[in-house]
């Protein structure tokens, strides 16, 4: 018997929280949320496996979670993990804030000395990206380059973070070490899976420490994401902006005996149910409740240096998320 | 009026024919010498470049295939 608490019930933790009561293994589901209205929300959906806590970053965890799933807008995740890593629970968390991720991974020694597994970047991208650049690292002999591309926000908060980012200076691997880039006209018309389609992508460094961290052999590592629109034309968009849609192209370059050749993948979807797929199969992950799709060490790290891709993509397709290989000839 | 000459003229009004001749023929096979060994550093040079470079091109015209198990290839 398993107990995982949930810790924000926003668009992307709200649809977490439904996977996580689909998993067999997973027995009872602590919900946390700022919002008591939406934590009891999700409960009624969730039924006798759920119980709504009153629970805050500055309170010890609850007794008796096997496992942490955090789903807080990005940047607030760092003091529950802290809190995690103080009560020995590991931890899934889908921030995708680029300095919560740095300050996360400057935590692998105390989560290395206390045992415990952080999974950062368990979302969208980071997240089911890792996941396909591992995939796609599979079938190469060496992965020299990575370009990861995103489109779609799972909520209104994730659209805040989405926008912070693109005001960030954005970060990448240029020849094996992590720089910082200097702001710059760095759009990239980017395909994406129908129905998301072509967009034109801004640099961004959300993410790319994990990757760097998963494959330290790649010279070059990059992350694009599609800005959001302007809040001037926000009167004449949905209200939901979890049920947009939502895409990530994987680009890996790598060698097959002297050739270098590239293998792309990508997903396409409701942006906060794929993000909130993820995050559910990960802390499932975690408490062992699905044990073929990989294993977890101490540390803190992302979804590709843990999981088993096939399994993992297996599992994703089970819950209605499904992966794509572009096919195509180079045209110089 | 006596000229100073220069240019091609001044080759032609210097050596002897023959002289002219050996020297056109010296001038031209170093000319073939160099221009084939600009070629074969042409033709090693693009040889690294197109087994060492990195200046593929990716796949830009072409669709997308949804994967399916089991081993989502």
């Amino acid at each position: 018997m398993s107990t995982v608490l949930l810790v924000g019930v926003g668009a992307l933790g709200a649809r977490a929280g439904r996977q996580l009561g689909a998993t067999p293994g997973i027995d009872r589901i602590l919900v946390a949320d700022r919002r008591a209205d939406r934590a009891e929300a999700l409960r009624k959906f969730l039924g006798a496996k759920a119980e709504t806590v009153e629970w805050s970053a500055r309170r010890p965890l609850p007794p008796g979670v096997d496992a942490v799933a955090c789903a807080l807008p990005a940047g607030d995740d760092v003091p529950l993990v802290i809190a995690a890593l103080e009560s020995g629970v590991p931890i899934a968390t889908s921030g995708d804030n680029q300095e919560s991720i740095a300050t996360l991974l400057r935590l692998n020694d105390e989560a290395l000395a206390s045992g415990v597994a952080v999974l950062a970047g368990c979302g969208l991208a980071p997240g089911l990206s890792d996941v396909l650049a591992a995939h796609a690292a599979t079938l190469l002999d060496s992965v020299d380059e990575i370009h990861v591309s995103r489109a779609g926000v799972a909520g209104p908060d994730s659209e805040a973070s989405m926008r912070r980012l693109h005001s960030e200076r954005p970060t990448e691997v240029i020849g094996g070490v992590m720089s910082e880039v200097r702001r710059r006209s760095t759009h990239e018309l980017i395909w994406f899976p129908e129905p998301v389609g072509d967009k034109e992508c801004e640099l961004i460094g959300a993410g790319v420490g994990l990757l760097h961290k998963s494959f330290p052999s790649a010279d070059r590592i990059t992350m694009r994401a599609v800005e959001p629109e302007s809040r001037s034309t926000g009167w004449f968009r949905r209200n939901d902006p979890g049920g947009n849609w939502g895409a990530t192209r994987v680009e890996v370059w790598g060698r097959i005996g002297i050739a270098r050749v590239p293998v792309i993948y990508g997903a396409v979807g409701r942006t906060a149910t794929m993000g909130g797929a993820v995050l559910g199969v990960a802390t499932a992950l975690l408490v062992g409740a699905v044990p073929e799709i990989g294993s977890v060490q101490p540390g803190v790290s992302g979804l590709a240096s843990c999981v088993v891709p096939e399994a993992f993509l297996a599992e994703l397709e089970r819950r209605g998320v499904s992966a794509a290989k572009f096919e195509g000839v180079p045209v110089a | 009026m006596l000229r100073r000459p220069f240019g091609r003229l001044s080759s032609r009004s210097g050596p002897s024919g023959r002289g002219v001749v050996m020297l056109k023929g010296m001038r031209a096979s170093r000319a073939f010498r160099r221009s084939l060994i600009v070629v074969v550093v042409a033709a090693v040079a693009g040889a690294l470049v197109r087994v060492q470079g990195k200046g593929s091109v990716a796949p830009t015209i072409g669709g997308w295939r949804q994967l399916s198990g089991p081993n989502f290839r």
